[in-house]
């Protein structure tokens, strides 16, 4: 159904008035009006507005024609009108609706009178959109058709309040509509979401899917925030999707420390003491940040200065939904949220099994996976560590805080340093996942090589020989040939240098090597006589 | 378990500071990092042995120690047979002139991944004390089991290096030193706790200097005793982890079920277990 000249004559007056003065978008979005409230022609406006905005200046006219060669260019412009102009009518056609705005003579105290015609408007086009649908579809399928109808219209209900949607699906209803879209999937594979550390892909099988929770337990320091942020980085720069990082453990400042110490390997101790980088440092740095501002997706960053509930990332999410869409939410983690009232009279337990279930479902809706972290029991890190072979098990009473964890996630991961290795390797063992392998190919647990100088955690890396005759066997088979003397790693830039680069003092380096008291020097005696 | 980050970090220095691959801290070959797999393992190396037998390999047991022969040849070349055997399976006559093969040469021999994954433990033995004709008191004479012992765990250690490798954990512990933590561990004692239980799953354990029998110990003692090492080697045997044990003493003049236990009197005679006697 098109809109109408008076719609459209509301649409450009409210556009006119935000034009005027653009922190009225705020208002627009709060009020849950978006690109989708405006005829397919004016939604360039409307995203143009809302970018000028977050840059904190007016829409000109130079600016809009920039925004809309660049949202041309990256296919933006064609997915909002819904035609494939060429650039130069796109950019003419724009030009003069912009024009035609800029001259409409709108009272900006009409603000919440338009912001409700424009509202009801859409209402009302969704709603006779259903019923023309079911006028048509009702011969065939009465009853379908009547439920479809229903159901529409509480969706365009909802968009207008919140409300909750439950659909009713009979299996030999909804059947045939499953097995279409599996046979779809065969020409048009599902592109599943992956965080490119192959263990963790590989146990979970869908990949990062919308509605799911994934959890990653630890103990204190167990490099939890680092491995929510290095999937979330993964994701972000591998897979072109936008991200959103709810920064409940550390300062944004921080967060963004982590990041530039993962992409440009510069240690974070060099960060913090910023006297210590070099030119060199620096160029790489800007090169670095220079990257991100060419990316279409988004890594966004919740800075908050209170605790947060499940409530306010929500409403975040949906205030800036038309703009952004992030295919996975990491909340950093979930003991740090503030519970919602209506379950903040629960006991702690209950109150973590609710936001868990609040984030799971929020991604249902907005399409987005839910990555968190929860802390694990000493006792069952020890007991992790020592079980071996199938026979490791965590409950729900071993994840600090909640019986409820395990009911609620999809996934669990359990982080463990490695006894031998803890600055450079973690074991991960998958205890739940609800769709895939708890087992790494036959094997309880992996190992992951963690660079905690730079916060990054990637697949182990070693080499290994498989007797193919391969360059990296036989370089492998070179190198075990012969063990590094005392002599060898002393003189390779001096002892105190080695000492200054790894931190460690003479006597660690090479300890006490004089003889050792086993097989004594004992003279080889006829004297002696053996027991 | 021991902490091999000392280490690590000095042979990893090692071989980065020479390696084209080595950017911003990180390795960008591709097939894997080759610095970070032989510094693991001779860190290892370096951590579990004991110092001075980091690097000994089958080549080193010539019934020598020290430049000072402590067997003879013929006992020399059956000790070398036992060694081969469970380190390379039954290919003793097959291979010629053994001391032309390079370490790696003989990695690929290896049936050590077979002896990890049937939980075949060893036991080496042979007498290390003697009564000095002038004096009442023991000497202990080297006779090579801890070399032989140290043979293994490096070719244990090396197989690191190897796709086909299963196991992850290696430890050396004294006798005296377990049986101490063990008497400790239900004391609430943290310490012994962490150990023994990491001793428990270890993967390829190592238990040196078993000596005689204390006869000064209380019969009470003697029972606690029994009963700690009893639950920790049947622990490791229903894991089917294999243990390493090197007794300084003839075993076959005493009663091993009744001085030590029936858990390690069954690793001795289990079919599974391979003995070198020295």
């Amino acid at each position: 159904m098109d809109h109408s000249v008076e719609e459209i004559k509301f649409q450009e007056e409210l556009l006119n008035i935000v034009l005027n003065d653009s922190s009225k978008i705020n208002n627009l979005l709060n009020e849950k009006v978006g690109p989708n409230n405006f005829t397919p022609d004016l939604r360039p406006i409307f995203y143009a507005l809302f970018h000028s905005n977050t840059k904190g200046v007016a829409l000109t006219e130079r600016s809009f024609s920039d925004f809309i060669e660049e949202s041309y260019n990256n296919g933006n412009y064609k997915k909002w009108i819904g035609l494939n102009h060429p650039i130069v009518q796109a950019k003419a056609s724009q030009r003069s609706k912009f024009s035609r705005i800029f001259l409409v003579n709108a009272d900006a105290n009409d603000l919440p009178v338009l912001i409700k015609k424009i509202k009801d408007n859409r209402l009302k086009r969704n709603c006779i959109k259903c019923v023309e649908s079911f006028n048509i579809n009702q011969k065939s399928n009465f009853k379908e058709s009547l439920r479809k109808l229903s159901h529409g219209i509480d969706l365009a209900l909802s968009e207008n309040e919140y409300k909750e949607i439950i659909s009713w699906c009979p299996i030999d209803e909804i059947g045939s509509e499953w097995y279409d879209k599996l046979i779809n999937k065969i020409d048009n594979p599902e592109e599943k979401l992956h965080c490119s550390i192959s263990e963790i892909d590989d146990a979970m099988v869908i990949g990062f899917k919308e509605g799911t929770l994934t959890l990653f337990v630890a103990d204190v320091g167990g490099f939890k925030s680092t491995m929510m942020l290095n999937i979330a980085l993964n994701i972000f720069k591998k897979t072109g999707e936008s991200v959103l990082f709810c920064a409940l453990e550390m300062p944004r400042d921080m967060v963004l420390q982590k990041i530039v110490a993962r992409e440009t390997g510069i240690s974070f101790n060099k960060l913090e003491n910023p006297i210590m980088l070099t030119e060199i440092d620096r160029v790489r740095i800007k090169d670095e940040l220079k990257k991100w501002e060419d990316l279409s997706q988004k890594f966004i960053i919740l800075d908050n200065e209170e605790r947060v509930s499940v409530s306010t990332i929500r409403s975040q999410i949906e205030k800036y939904k038309a703009l952004f869409s992030p295919k996975v939410v990491v909340v950093d983690y979930i003991a740090n949220l503030k519970s919602d009232d209506h379950y903040k009279n629960l006991n702690e337990s209950s109150q973590y099994g609710q936001m868990c279930k609040d984030l799971r479902q929020l991604g249902r809706k907005e399409g987005f996976s839910v990555v968190s972290a929860v802390q694990l029991g000493r006792d069952a890190i020890k007991r992790l560590r020592n079980q071996k072979e199938g026979k490791q098990t965590v409950g729900s009473d071993d994840l600090r805080g909640s019986h409820d964890y395990s009911a609620d996630a999809d996934n669990i991961f359990v982080m463990v340093p490695h006894p031998s290795e803890p600055d450079s390797k973690i074991q991960l063992f998958c205890v739940k996942t609800r769709y895939g392998s708890k087992t790494f190919n036959g094997k309880n647990s992996v190992l992951l090589d963690v660079y905690p100088d730079i916060s990054k955690i990637v697949s182990n890396q070693d080499a290994k020989i498989v007797w193919d005759n391969s360059s990296t066997d036989k370089k492998l088979q070179s190198l075990s040939e012969h063990m590094p003397t005392e002599e060898d790693l002393g003189a390779l830039n001096g002892v105190s240098k080695i000492n200054n680069n790894i931190g460690l003092s003479g006597d660690e380096i090479f300890g006490d090597i004089s003889s050792s008291d086993k097989d004594s020097t004992d003279e080889w005696s006829d004297d002696i006589d053996y027991l | 378990m021991k902490d091999i980050n000392n280490n690590l970090k000095i042979y990893k220095y090692y071989y980065t500071s020479n390696c084209e691959f080595s950017k911003n801290n990180q390795c960008i070959r591709e097939g894997g990092c080759l610095c970070s797999s032989v510094s693991t393992m001779y860190a290892y190396m370096k951590s579990v042995l004991p110092n001075g037998y980091e690097d000994y390999s089958f080549h080193d047991f010539d019934g020598f120690i020290n430049e000072k022969r402590v067997l003879d040849t013929d006992r020399t070349r059956e000790v070398r047979e036992r060694i081969w055997e469970f380190c390379y399976g039954d290919t003793w006559n097959s291979i010629g002139n053994k001391s032309l093969l390079k370490k790696t040469e003989l990695d690929k021999l290896s049936v050590i991944d077979k002896r990890f994954s049937r939980g075949e433990s060893l036991v080496i033995y042979g007498n290390s004390l003697a009564i000095n004709k002038n004096e009442s008191n023991y000497s202990k004479i080297s006779t090579g089991k801890t070399l032989i012992a140290s043979i293994i765990m490096n070719q244990v250690i090396r197989h690191r290096l190897y796709r086909s490798n299963n196991a992850s954990s290696y430890d050396w512990v004294l006798y005296p030193m377990l049986v101490s933590l063990l008497i400790d561990y239900n004391s609430n004692d943290g310490n012994s706790i962490d150990y023994i239980q990491t001793w428990n799953d270890t993967d390829w354990l190592v238990v040196d200097d078993i000596m005689p029998p204390d006869t000064n110990m209380s019969a009470k003692q003697h029972a606690l005793v029994k009963n700690r090492l009893d639950n920790f080697f049947t622990h490791r045997a229903e894991k089917m982890l294999p243990s390493i044990l090197v007794f300084q003493f003839d075993i076959d003049k005493f009663d091993i079920a009744q001085e030590y236990g029936y858990a390690i009197s069954q690793i001795i005679s289990s079919k599974n277990t391979y003995i070198i006697k020295v």
